[in-house]
């Protein structure tokens, strides 16, 4: 008897965490089956073939920024930005998040949403509505928020350097 | 009341086995009533209870035994007779023309002294307590299991929303290249960050005013 509760509550419990860590995708899966949406995906595999790319020398900040991130996923849209904003403001799983801030930044409405403690974060969930576009952004891993503000105008000119490089290409 | 020399005849009478209802109701009387000639005295017994213990062997005559059992197997014999004819089936010398019928008689007294050799009580009983034991761990296995495989199913259901691949519709862009990964993480960091320092402008810029507030109250 004692045997069958052990099982059964191994069961339980597995299955909860399992749950748990499911809880973002899931709130993503809503929109993947959005045909006005756009998600790009980094995988964590990914992310560790780009720690190889970078090039140390010159972009050793970013580098170290970029080192602890395990995943990213970003989904956007051009059609009802407002509506989707609000959405998935109320979708997201209270209990999991935390409210880092709210800005208000010319008619964009922004929201920081982590998990995790201190500074260091685990989780880093960004939510912009605007005029124009809704994007809603993951970050997976380890993250210093400080570094990242300091960090803004080179991560800027870098990567739209980056992006162009890229569009020359093709 | 009553004349012995009648009551002489009507014994007589019963002993042949001819006497009717009446008469032996009259008989019956006889022998109830306190008013027993002594030479009558040995006949009481077919006519009143007698009590057990007393010990007295009735003058079990085969004629009257016999009228007995089929006045008993037409249901009309008393309480006294019934009992007469118990005490004659349960002792030796049965007669060997109703010794068919002694089975029936002797069943009712055999009846009562029939017991259950084991005690009835569950507790105390070690094949009961044992077997008690077995069906209860049958039940509790049986419970358990039925309760796992309820679970699993429900927590399998449950589970298989979530393992189906969801069907893209919407734009999915994988990124294969590393370059471009990291492109995209800067550009998004970008965005964090630019964010991020407007929000603490807008923190600032707040304290700010309420400083500015708080100077003009003083």
């Amino acid at each position: 008897m004692r045997i069958f509760i052990a099982l059964l509550a191994t069961m339980f419990f597995t299955t909860l965490s399992y749950g748990q860590n499911n809880a973002i995708d899931k709130f993503f899966s809503a929109y993947e089956s959005n045909e006005n949406f756009t998600v790009v995906y980094v995988s964590p595999k990914m992310f560790e073939m780009v720690a190889k790319v970078t090039d140390d020398s010159k972009n050793a900040d970013i580098k170290d920024l970029i080192k602890d991130i395990k995943g990213l996923k970003i989904l956007s849209t051009k059609k009802d930005p407002q509506k989707y904003y609000t959405e998935a403001a109320k979708k997201i799983p209270i209990g999991e998040y935390e409210v880092l801030m709210t800005v208000k930044d010319k008619g964009d409405n922004v929201k920081f949403l982590t998990k995790g403690t201190g500074d260091v974060i685990d989780e880093l969930l960004l939510l912009v509505g605007g005029a124009d576009d809704f994007v809603l952004m993951s970050f997976v891993g380890k993250l210093d928020l400080n570094k990242i503000s300091k960090l803004a105008n080179k991560l800027d000119i870098e990567g739209s350097e980056h992006l162009d490089k890229l569009k020359n290409k093709k | 009341m009553f004349n012995t020399q009648q009551i002489e005849e009507l014994l007589e009478k019963y002993w042949m086995a001819e006497t009717t209802n009446e008469e032996e109701g009259q008989l019956r009387a006889y022998f109830q009533s306190c008013e027993i000639d002594e030479a009558h005295q040995y006949a009481a017994c077919y006519f009143t209870r007698i009590p057990k213990a007393d010990g007295v062997v009735p003058d079990f005559t085969l004629n009257i035994m016999q009228k007995l059992v089929e006045k008993y197997f037409k249901a009309e014999t008393t309480l006294e007779e019934e009992q007469l004819l118990a005490t004659y089936f349960d002792q030796e010398q049965v007669a060997p023309d109703l010794m068919q019928y002694a089975p029936v008689f002797r069943s009712f007294g055999n009846l009562k002294k029939i017991s259950y050799p084991h005690s009835l009580s569950l507790r105390k009983n070690k094949i009961n307590q044992d077997a008690k034991v077995i069906s209860h761990n049958w039940l509790r296995a049986v419970a358990a299991a039925i309760i796992l495989v309820a679970v699993s199913v429900v927590l399998f259901k449950m589970n298989v929303p979530q393992e189906k691949p969801v069907i893209a519709k919407a734009r999915y862009i994988e990124i294969e290249d590393p370059e471009e990964a990291l492109a995209y993480t800067m550009q998004a960091l970008a965005m964090v960050s630019r964010k991020y320092k407007k929000g603490e402008a807008q923190l600032l810029h707040g304290m700010q005013t309420m400083n500015d507030a708080n100077v003009i109250r003083e």
